[in-house]
């Protein structure tokens, strides 16, 4: 029986999701979730050792600090600094949904849960944007 | 029959006997709705609520001296660190290592979150007692 397991996305459990190309090779709405997640999970990741990395500049004194704050007003950077909330709401939200369908939880219902995770994070997105640009 | 359906579980690569596979999963899942809360928080209290995004030098040592801050910047970080490592493990066993690999990769990620955590509670130590 466990031999026979697949996933949602019809790949046998057995030779799961090998690596970055399997992650992509579904066209499914659960293989496309799933590569979101851990496109956007590798990328935060490497967003913790660079926010890590600005951090250490606290600990050379207040000058180093205004220059860190100076480069964050750049335009540019806050573009940047945008993505990474649309990131972080994406793989939250998403990966909230992840959890609740791979443990049974409204697995019927994955496709909405997707839509609404997409959708509620693409509004979040506008709005911090709209805020970061000064707009509202 | 139809062989049943999971998604999103925890890979089979990574639930060989001996790999804590599914437990890791489970950590997963409690760590990552737990940052959604703490995260929420850091994000609030150190940005959205200070005026131009970000704190001044002066401001974020004084943050950082309350006891209360203190406690949850540094749960933030343990849950944060913890959640990476695991989902870093996860993205590596999707490449199908053997089992020395997998335990190389465990070990590996272990020292790497450990590292990182020793080096964010000191960047936290040094920043709270500096004033």
């Amino acid at each position: 029986m466990s031999a026979a397991t697949t996933t949602r996305t019809g790949r046998p459990a057995q030779s799961p999701l090998r690596g970055a190309a399997g992650w992509a090779r579904g066209r499914h709405l659960g293989s496309v979730a799933f590569f979101i997640n851990r496109v956007t999970g590798l990328l935060l990741v490497g967003y913790l050792y660079l926010h890590l990395g600005v951090l250490y500049l606290l600990t050379e004194g207040q000058g180093s600090w205004v220059s860190v704050l100076r480069l964050f007003k750049n335009h540019y950077v806050l573009a940047l600094e945008s993505l990474l909330i649309l990131f972080i709401m994406v793989h939250g939200l998403n990966g909230l949904r992840l959890a609740l369908v791979g443990t049974g939880i409204g697995v019927r219902h994955q496709k909405a849960w997707f839509t609404a995770a997409i959708s509620v994070s693409a509004a979040l997105y506008l709005v911090v944007v709209l805020a970061m640009f000064g707009v509202i | 029959m139809a062989a049943p359906v999971r998604e999103a579980g925890p890979p089979a690569a990574a639930t060989q006997p001996g790999h804590g596979g599914s437990l890791a999963w489970i950590f997963q899942v409690i760590s990552g709705i737990l940052l959604l809360l703490l995260l929420g928080v850091h994000i609030v209290t150190q940005h959205f609520v200070v005026k131009g995004g970000l704190r001044d030098h002066a401001q974020v040592l004084s943050y950082l001296s309350n006891p209360a801050v203190l406690t949850v910047e540094s749960l933030f970080v343990i849950v944060l660190i913890w959640h990476a490592m695991l989902g870093l493990r996860a993205v590596l066993l999707d490449f199908g290592f053997g089992r020395r690999g997998q335990t190389l990769i465990t070990r590996g990620v272990a020292v790497l979150g450990v590292a990182t955590a020793g080096y964010s509670f000191w960047l936290i130590a040094t920043l709270a007692t500096a004033r």
